[in-house]
């Protein structure tokens, strides 16, 4: 791992201020992405995935606010020093974003095509014809059927599949470096979401771009990410390689997840069960954010907030008993084969 | 629930409109409530046998102070004039209850068939939605002055039968509001469950389907109980409405209208008698409007 | 499992719905959204309807419980046709006129089976009138025996409950409405519905937007439960929930199946879901039901080509777990204009010419396996 990252997140608070208080929904996130590879981040609703790609693309929602101190470094310039200008280059030209809704993204009264063409207008300097052709080539490249006739329909006029194609078609029309991808595939099929994910395999393949892969399914993580951060009220819980983290994580949330999925690999007996319920933002409890609900928890987590412990070189977690997760597991394991 | 509530009124005394349409709500409110103790519905040109003022039998009808039926201008005694012999003061203070009766009885029955009509339409569907909906289109499609007169030569002129008559013509838009709110909340899961429990239709709709749809239709009738007023003033203005003399504001600007243009040589010698009724009534219909409008900001889901 | 007695049986299932265009709304077209479907569920178990998004599966959980009326087909609940129950008089009397009558009068009555045999002896007995009125008597309570049989519990946890009004009367008015619970037990019956389904007594007297997610769908389930149903139909019950928060739920679902014998027929997309929680699993495709069979024959040897390609497209939570994925191509067709024959033949890797042409029957392979497919186990 002698490779520099491309992007580092360190530090990052991102707090939206509304009627009812300060929304901490980052609070203090760090993580690297190397070139091409492929990072998922994973949590449940509400944990601050979405908030901290908007981070890194800047597009926040005015009442939010990006805490001093937080740093997005991208190739060594720290995007939060950018000047609108700067950053709406990066945007589309070194850093392109994929949505779950990709009628969000696309514009509903200008054809795919149209919008493909504008952005690569808007990045290289080529001619109309040339930038139709490219376009051409992008939607065939993405696998949408009869490109030549399909680059001159709306949105409305494709299926939830193929506007998802069609959206990957234009975030990857200028070559991004690195592709933030939030639930990609969370309001599709899976016999859908199983060609898009191929697809983003085969194009980070051919264009070996970083993808910084956003979802709450924990099996799209195991299957298509390198490296997992797992996260939990604004907080990084856990990092670690994806196989490290699915057979020896160090922290009880991920520990609880991943233990509460319903499987097709293996039988089960009974789910397991993190009690207690999802923390609302406003009243994140003091200390460790995951007390309320964890096993393991005493006075001391319930005043402190514990630092990201180094496992290994590649593995984190913030957990105070972070060996006795282990154990946990040892004794689990043990069970299970008793 | 009470964090909402808090948050609800904070909403609305942030919004100074909102604050205008209360006030002057509330004044009118205060004036309409306190019109004995403002203007004394006596008449002091006859005693009775006491040497007290007469009483009057109806307070609506103004009492004739004097027999000169030339405009009077503003005095101590008749801050806002007098007209036919009529203190302006007395008619603009109790006008202002005819006006809440007239506004409160018609929106209060017309959204009452609206909704009915509506949500029967909307609940059920098909042919009785159809049905109901066509029968709408044609009330709709009639002029509302036109067919006001049309009942008022049936039924005979006077402030009653316009309002039966913007009863029987008024509820329409608040029909086809309601409908179109029942068709989308129809569809919600709670309203599946309640029929998968076999509530009784009525109850659906009374406790399920209309909580959800009614506000939109009380924002509705708020703005449309001071525009009412106007319609019956116009009404009056034809000499359809109340008789003259009669405390109301349409029917006083009806009376007035042949000094709207002054006395030869003084174009607005006479502005107080349109004035004053004149400014009554523009008061009220923005007070309707900006509450109506506060309403609106409070309930519409899109601005929370 | 061929001893258990049958709950529910669907047979010939068929709902359309119309598709309306133009100034007279005249019909255009018609959404075959389940298109002739036939199973049964036996008292006590869970069965797992699956498929992909828009293949019929919400439209048989409405239709079982009426919130739409089928277009045909019988649904017979124990040992009753409750099809015609929430038609209008004129319409079940025409009902059991095409569907018994024609059949008692033209047909040879020694090949009656099951509920046929059962009416032609009532038919026998009292005669053609006879027959009309003891079916159509006592409308009012058969519906509301129907009502308390089945009931159902809905995906979205926050349009499921009516927001303006308390959790007592979301869980109560059903169970009063049709005496299952007197007035005077509201309290304490509600009490130990929510407290039943993990839910503090005493928040019966607050608003479902006091509530989260997963407790919202916790009362829907005290509502389904308190009027002491046979049958829940669960419609994605789970699936606008976390992981964390779906986990305690489908727990809590397994816990009260045992403890009130109730049978279940949950509705998912997620295969996993499905895997854990039912016994016997239908899989279906464009309103057809592809695959019906026991949950172990079903994930151990799927038959038709798509349940195998449904399958291996399910991310599973284990890096090292070696799959073949089938990756279909295209999308999933309109349910308006479906293929002709076998309605996966566009999409299907191992299709031959005549599967364009002849619809595969549902065909029993093995005892409780049935399969809807020309060449199954052909996808290896
Ligand atoms: N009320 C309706 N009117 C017209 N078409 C309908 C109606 N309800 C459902 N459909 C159509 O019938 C088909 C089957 O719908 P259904 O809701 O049963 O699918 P589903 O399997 O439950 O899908 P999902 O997984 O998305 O819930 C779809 O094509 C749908 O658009
Ligand atoms: N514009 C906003 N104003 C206030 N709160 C917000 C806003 N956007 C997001 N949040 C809150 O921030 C938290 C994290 O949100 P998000 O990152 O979208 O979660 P997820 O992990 O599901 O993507 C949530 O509690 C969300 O409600
Ligand atoms: S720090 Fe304490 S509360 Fe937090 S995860 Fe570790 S043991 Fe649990
Ligand atoms: S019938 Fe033919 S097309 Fe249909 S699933 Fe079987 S093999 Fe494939
Ligand atoms: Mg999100
Ligand atoms: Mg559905």
């Amino acid at each position: 791992m002698e490779k520099k990252p491309l992007l580092e997140v360190k530090n990052l608070k991102t707090y939206f201020y509304t009627e009812d208080g300060i929304v901490k929904a980052v609070d203090g996130v760090d993580f690297e992405v190397y070139p091409g590879e492929t990072l998922g981040i994973v949590g449940e609703s509400g944990s601050g995935k979405s908030v901290t790609s908007l981070s890194i693309m800047r597009l926040l929602d005015p009442n939010g606010e990006i805490i001093e101190g937080s740093q997005i470094i991208f190739e060594g310039k720290n995007l939060l020093e950018l000047s609108d200008d700067e950053m709406r280059k990066i945007r589309g030209n070194d850093i392109a974003m994929i949505f779950q809704e990709p009628m969000v993204a696309l514009n509903p009264v200008f054809t795919i095509g149209e919008q493909i063409m504008e952005a690569i207008l808007l990045h290289q300097d080529v001619s109309k014809t040339e930038a139709r052709k490219m376009a051409i080539e992008m939607l065939q490249k993405v696998g949408i059927p009869e490109p030549e006739k399909r680059i001159d329909e709306y949105p409305h006029e494709l299926s939830g599949g193929m506007r998802q194609r069609a959206m990957i078609a234009m975030a990857l029309s200028c070559r991004p470096k690195l592709l933030i991808a939030d639930e990609p595939t969370t309001a599709l099929d899976v016999t859908i979401q199983a060609q898009i994910l191929e697809l983003m395999k085969e194009l980070q393949k051919e264009y070996g771009m970083a993808i910084i892969l956003i979802t709450h399914d924990v099996g799209v993580i195991a299957e298509n990410a390198d490296r997992v951060v797992v996260m939990y009220g604004g907080m990084v819980m856990e990092t670690a390689n994806v196989r490290e983290l699915f057979k020896e994580m160090r922290h009880p949330y991920t520990w609880g997840l991943l233990n509460s999925l319903p499987r097709l690999d293996i039988e089960q007996e009974r789910l397991y069960n993190i009690p207690g319920i999802v923390p609302d933002p406003l009243h994140f409890p003091p200390g460790c954010r995951f007390n309320t609900r964890c096993e393991f928890a005493d006075e001391k987590c319930r005043k402190e907030i514990p630092p990201l412990y180094e496992v290994n070189k590649e593995h984190f977690s913030r957990c105070f008993y972070y060996q006795k997760v282990e154990e946990a597991q040892k004794l689990k394991k043990a069970g299970e084969s008793a | 629930m009470n964090t909402e509530l808090k948050r609800t009124l904070r909403k609305l005394f942030k919004n100074p409109s909102a604050i205008l349409g209360f006030s002057l709500l509330t004044f009118f409110i205060i004036v309409a409530i306190f019109a004995p103790l403002i203007s004394p519905p006596i008449n002091p040109m006859f005693p009775d046998e006491n040497g007290n003022p007469m009483k009057l039998d109806n307070p609506y009808i103004m009492p004739i102070l004097s027999w000169s039926s030339d405009p009077v201008p503003p005095s101590k005694d008749h801050p806002f004039g007098m007209i036919a012999g009529r203190d302006i003061l007395y008619g603009v203070v109790w006008g202002t209850r005819t006006a809440f009766k007239i506004g409160l009885i018609v929106v209060t029955a017309s959204t009452f068939f609206g909704i009915i009509i509506g949500s029967i339409a909307g609940y059920f569907g098909g042919w009785v939605d159809e049905v109901l909906m066509r029968i709408t289109d044609v009330f709709l499609s009639i002029p509302f002055l036109l067919a006001a007169m049309v009942l008022t030569t049936i039924l005979g002129s006077g402030l009653d039968k316009v309002m039966i008559a913007m009863i029987i013509f008024g509820w329409m838009a608040t029909a086809r509001l309601i409908r179109a709110n029942i068709l989308q909340v129809k569809e919600e899961q709670f309203v599946l469950a309640a029929k998968a429990l076999g509530i009784k239709n009525y109850i659906i709709i009374l406790r399920h389907i209309l909580p959800n749809t009614i506000f939109p239709v009380l924002v509705q009738a708020t703005m449309r109980l001071g525009s009412l007023v106007i319609t019956a003033a116009a009404l009056s203005f034809l000499g359809l409405g109340a008789p003259i003399g009669y405390a109301d504001w349409g029917s006083m600007l009806n009376y007035t209208r042949n000094y709207i243009l002054g006395a030869s040589g003084q174009a607005l010698a006479y502005w107080y008698t349109v004035f004053y009724p004149g400014i009554a009534m523009v008061l009220f219909v923005l007070a309707w409007n900006l509450v109506g409008d506060a309403l609106r900001d409070v309930f519409d889901p899109k601005l929370k | 499992m061929s001893e258990k007695k049958v709950l529910l049986k669907i047979e010939n299932l068929v709902k359309y719905f119309p598709i309306r265009a133009g100034v007279f709304k005249r019909i255009i077209a018609w959404v075959k959204a389940v298109d002739d479907v036939s199973f049964e569920i036996y008292e006590g178990e869970t069965v797992g309807l699956v498929g992909e998004s828009g293949c019929g599966k919400t439209t048989i959980g409405m239709t079982l419980l009426r919130l739409y009326e089928p277009t045909s087909g019988r649904i017979i609940v124990g040992n009753e046709d409750t099809t015609y129950y929430f038609m209008p008089y004129f319409k079940a009397k025409k009902y059991i006129k095409k569907t018994y009558i024609k059949k008692f009068e033209n047909e040879d009555p020694e090949k009656f089976t099951g509920i046929d045999k059962k009416y032609y002896e009532l038919y026998k007995q009292l005669g053609e009138s006879g027959f009309y009125s003891k079916l159509l008597s006592n409308i009012k309570e058969k519906r509301s025996e129907f009502r308390k049989t089945m009931q159902i519990v809905f995906q979205d946890p926050y349009s499921s409950l009516n927001p303006r009004i308390r959790i007592k009367t979301i869980v109560s008015e059903g169970p009063v409405m049709h005496k299952v619970i007197k007035k005077s037990e509201i309290i304490d019956k509600v009490k130990a519905a929510l407290e039943e389904v993990g839910i503090h007594g005493d928040h019966m007297y607050r608003f479902p937007h006091q509530f989260s997610g997963g407790q919202r769908q916790r009362i829907g389930m005290a509502r389904a439960l308190l009027m002491n149903p046979k049958l829940i139909v669960a419609d994605e019950a789970v699936a606008a929930l976390d992981v964390s928060i779906r986990s305690q739920v489908i727990n809590l679902m397994l816990d009260l199946q045992k403890k009130h014998n109730l049978t279940y027929l949950f509705i998912s997309h997620d295969l996993s879901v499905i895997k854990y929680i039912s016994d016997r699993v239908v899989v279906m495709y464009l309103g057809k039901i592809v695959e019906n069979a026991p949950k172990k024959v079903l994930f151990e040897d799927p038959l038709h080509p798509y349940t195998k390609a449904l399958m291996s497209a399910i991310p599973v939570p284990n890096p090292d777990y070696k799959k073949k994925r089938i990756i279909l191509t295209g999308d999933v067709p309109s349910p308006v204009n479906p293929p002709s024959g076998c309605r996966f033949h566009p999409r299907c890797p191992v299709a031959k010419e005549i599967c364009s042409k002849e619809e595969p029957p549902l065909k029993e392979i093995q005892p409780g396996h049935f399969v809807a497919c020309h060449f199954p186990g052909s996808l290896k």
